[in-house]
């Protein structure tokens, strides 16, 4: 890349968020100086997914396939950026059309394992996949309302693979989740309110703290009750 | 690419493994008809990462950084594949310096998701943690029986952020290890016993599994 293809600069202060997950985005950056947090939400709370020192680029991925940020970044510590002239990076991409389909799979590939990555954090089976779906239902609401009615395909071996998860299983959940009135299954999964399903959600995960707790506070009970 | 850097065919049949996790492995795949299942071991199971049809590539990461098989692929049902040349892709690749970069900079950060998934799907903390540290410990393993110096920090900050725990977590794993002679702390983890690591991660992993 020449000078004039290297855009402006930009300043972050420590902590400053550059862009959040599921923003639109169309800057790729290079750190010119700092660090910068790549940040990832897992069921509800900012998980990290790396660091990036000085002389490493991102942002690339939704310039590349005019996605939403897979991811979040935030500046570690005060940061200096270099904005990548967007056309300057596309046509060095597009120069050769098998280097353009090797990069395009591996981003593609890389937003599928990330996503991976964000459910396999989540243990508890039920609330990995009401976090699937609310995650998908959010991504395809972006920028309406919040309490519109989002949709999610039903396709059983795409969730499957994406959370793994048997589809006999994803089956009873969804059953499950319809009865309790936080979806409602057709050929799509309609989701009737984003607020609902995080809240039930949250629940979830809270119940099965507790019931933790509450098996430990047993098991001690046992054992002082035998004297051990 | 022109038809010559487009080498030999391969056939498989449907259930064939075509190479393994952990494999060496310098070749490139374009799936010509059929289907190839990728999977991986994720706590002990092998779990699917993509079921890849006709037009996909696949196995280019170890052509580009050298490093042994991410996943498995398997056959999904009876299966033609072009072997792609290997010094024709890196040609390309290394024609330009900025793509390769960019080539370079996305294969590490799949190896590295592809790494974290591994990790994350272990619930067990603990076992989480001593299976990381194995890992690392065996990747820096010389085969002499010697002192392994992992590299890792005792601090727990990138062990924090790889695996995904505490680290006041990590800390106390450690000085148990510690007690036990299974490593030394100074600057970086030194594993003593890479034999007793596995023994111990073996025995929490047991323990786990009947208490369950």
């Amino acid at each position: 890349m020449s000078k004039e293809d290297i855009g402006q600069e930009r300043l972050l202060k420590s902590g400053e968020y550059l862009f959040r997950e599921k923003d639109r985005g169309d800057e790729m950056y290079l750190i010119k100086g700092g660090k910068i947090r790549i940040t990832k939400e897992m069921g509800g709370e900012e998980k990290p997914l790396a660091v990036l020192n000085e002389g490493a680029f991102f942002g690339e991925m939704a310039i590349i396939d005019n996605k939403s940020r897979s991811a979040s970044a935030i500046a570690e510590e005060d940061t200096e950026l270099i904005i990548v002239n967007k056309e300057a990076f596309l046509n060095k991409v597009n120069e050769n059309a098998f280097i353009k389909y090797v990069i395009v799979t591996l981003i593609q590939r890389l937003r599928e394992t990330n996503e991976m990555w964000m459910y396999q954090g989540i243990h508890n089976a039920k609330a990995r996949l009401i976090s699937y779906i609310r995650y998908k239902a959010e991504e395809n609401n972006k920028g309406s309302g919040i309490n519109i009615d989002s949709r999610v395909p039903l396709n059983y071996n795409l969730i499957s693979t994406a959370i793994a998860m048997e589809p006999s299983i994803i089956k009873d959940f969804l059953n499950e989740l319809e009865r309790e009135n936080i979806l409602t299954i057709k050929d799509t999964i309609i989701i009737n309110s984003l607020e609902k399903i995080k809240e039930y959600e949250d629940f979830v995960v809270t119940l099965e703290e507790f019931k933790k707790i509450e098996e430990y506070e047993d098991i001690v009970r046992l054992r002082e009750e035998l004297g051990q | 690419m022109t038809e010559k850097d487009i080498g030999y065919e391969r056939t498989l049949n449907a259930g064939e493994v075509l190479f393994r996790e952990g494999d060496e492995g310098d070749r490139m795949y374009l799936i010509k008809s059929g289907k190839i299942r990728i999977v991986k071991e994720m706590d002990e199971m092998e779990k699917t990462l993509a079921v890849l049809n006709e037009g996909a590539f696949f196995g280019e990461m170890s052509v580009l950084d050298n490093r042994p098989r991410s996943a498995s692929a398997i056959a999904e049902t009876d299966t033609e594949l072009i072997i792609v040349d290997r010094d024709a892709l890196l040609r390309k690749v290394n024609e330009n310096p900025f793509i390769k970069y960019i080539i370079g900079t996305l294969t590490d950060r799949l190896r590295k998701t592809d790494d974290m998934l591994k990790y994350y799907s272990v619930s067990n903390e603990k076992i989480r943690f001593m299976r990381y540290l194995k890992d690392e410990a065996r990747g820096k393993d010389n085969g002499t029986g010697e002192d392994i110096d992992t590299g890792l920090n005792p601090e727990g900050k990138e062990i924090a952020d790889m695996i995904g725990l505490a680290r006041d977590e990590i800390r106390n794993y450690l000085k148990k290890l510690e007690k036990y002679g299974i490593v030394e702390i100074g600057d970086t983890i030194i594993v003593k016993t890479l034999k007793r690591l596995k023994k111990y991660e073996e025995f929490i992993s047991l323990q786990e599994e009947f208490e369950k």
